[in-house]
C-alpha cells in the first residue's frame, strides 16, 4: 500500500512558481456539500516526493519524480517523458484551510479541501407525494 | 466515463496517430504551456514508453490510480495486451464536477511488440502508478556481440 497522508504546508515563497521546467498532472475535481475534492495524476511520485500548500485559495501541488529513466535515449516507443510535476488550482469556495487532507496512492494524489462553514450545509430531500 | 480500446483493424491508423502524438508530445516538452489539458480522446492510455538492450525489450506505462491486483497483463506472441479501470471521482449524483481532466474507465490496449519474447520469463512490478514490464528476447532475437581480433602478423 502506498497510500500516505501528506502534511498540508502554508507557502513560504511564492516565486518559486514556474522556476522550473514541470509536467503539468491532469486533474478530476468534484464538490459535494462539506467539501472540494482535487484527484491529481502523478504516475511515478512516491508518497514522500509529494508537497501540497494552500494560500489564499490556490492549492499548489508539486510532486518529484522518483523513477528512474531507462538508460538510453533510443527508443523504440516514448509516449510520455520523465520528469517532476507541478501546478496551482485556485478554490472558488472558502476553505477551512486547518482541515485540509491529502493522501497518495498509486500515484494519484488525493486533496480534501473541506469547505468553510459546511457544518450549515443541509441537504433537503425533496419527495414526490405518494412516492 | 470514456472508454479507450484499440482494434484491430485500426491498427494503421493508431500507428499514425502514435507518430502524430509523439510530435505532438516532443512540441509541448519544448513549449509546456501549450500543452492540452483536457484531450483524452486524443492519447493513448496507458501512454508508454518501449526500449531494448541486447537480451530484453522494456516496457513502461503510466498508470496511476490503477491498484497492481486489478491491473491485467498478457503476453501473447508479439502482441502483450495491458488492461484495466480508472475508478472515476466524478461519477456520483451529489457530486459537483467543476474540472474533468483525467481519462477515466476500462481501458485496453494492445501493444505490438518488434521482436519474438519469452512469454514464460515476463516480469512486471508497479510503482506509484508506473508499471515496468521486462521481456526477454527469443534466442533468435537476441543480439549478439561479435567481437573482432586484431590481425597480427
Amino acid at each position: 500500500m502506498t497510500e500516505r497522508n501528506i502534511e498540508i504546508r502554508r507557502r513560504e515563497d511564492p516565486s518559486t512558481l514556474g522556476e522550473k521546467w514541470c509536467y503539468r498532472p491532469d486533474v478530476d475535481i468534484v464538490e459535494d456539500g462539506e467539501a472540494i475534492t482535487v484527484h491529481a495524476d502523478m504516475p511515478g511520485v512516491a508518497p514522500e516526493g509529494v508537497t501540497v500548500e494552500f494560500e489564499n485559495g490556490v492549492l499548489l501541488i508539486r510532486g518529484r519524480a522518483d523513477v528512474p529513466g531507462p538508460e538510453t535515449s533510443d527508443f523504440i516507443v516514448q509516449e510520455y517523458g520523465y520528469g517532476d510535476f507541478e501546478r496551482e488550482v485556485r478554490i472558488h469556495h472558502p476553505v477551512d484551510g486547518d482541515r485540509i487532507s491529502a493522501a497518495m496512492e498509486h500515484g494519484v494524489l488525493v486533496v480534501r479541501l473541506p469547505k468553510r462553514g459546511a457544518a450549515r450545509t443541509r441537504r433537503i430531500e425533496v419527495r414526490a407525494p405518494g412516492g | 466515463m470514456l472508454f479507450l480500446g484499440t482494434h484491430q483493424s485500426l491498427a494503421p491508423m493508431l500507428r499514425l496517430r502514435s507518430e502524430v502524438d509523439r510530435l505532438f508530445n516532443r512540441l509541448f516538452e519544448e513549449f509546456p504551456a501549450f500543452r492540452p489539458t483536457s484531450w483524452p480522446g486524443a492519447r493513448s492510455f496507458p501512454p508508454l514508453n518501449m526500449w531494448e538492450d541486447g537480451g530484453h525489450l522494456y516496457l513502461r506505462a503510466e498508470l496511476p490510480g490503477v491498484p497492481p491486483d486489478e491491473l491485467e497483463l498478457a503476453v501473447a506472441g508479439e502482441e502483450l495486451t495491458v488492461a484495466g479501470k480508472r475508478d472515476d471521482p466524478t461519477a456520483g449524483e451529489t457530486r459537483g464536477v467543476l474540472r474533468r481532466e483525467r481519462v477515466v474507465g476500462s481501458f485496453r490496449r494492445h501493444v505490438h511488440l518488434p521482436v519474438a519474447v519469452k512469454a514464460e520469463g515476463v516480469r512486471a512490478e508497479m510503482h506509484d502508478g508506473i508499471l515496468t514490464v521486462m521481456l526477454p528476447k527469443r534466442e533468435a532475437a537476441r543480439t549478439r556481440q561479435v567481437r573482432v581480433k586484431a590481425k597480427t602478423t
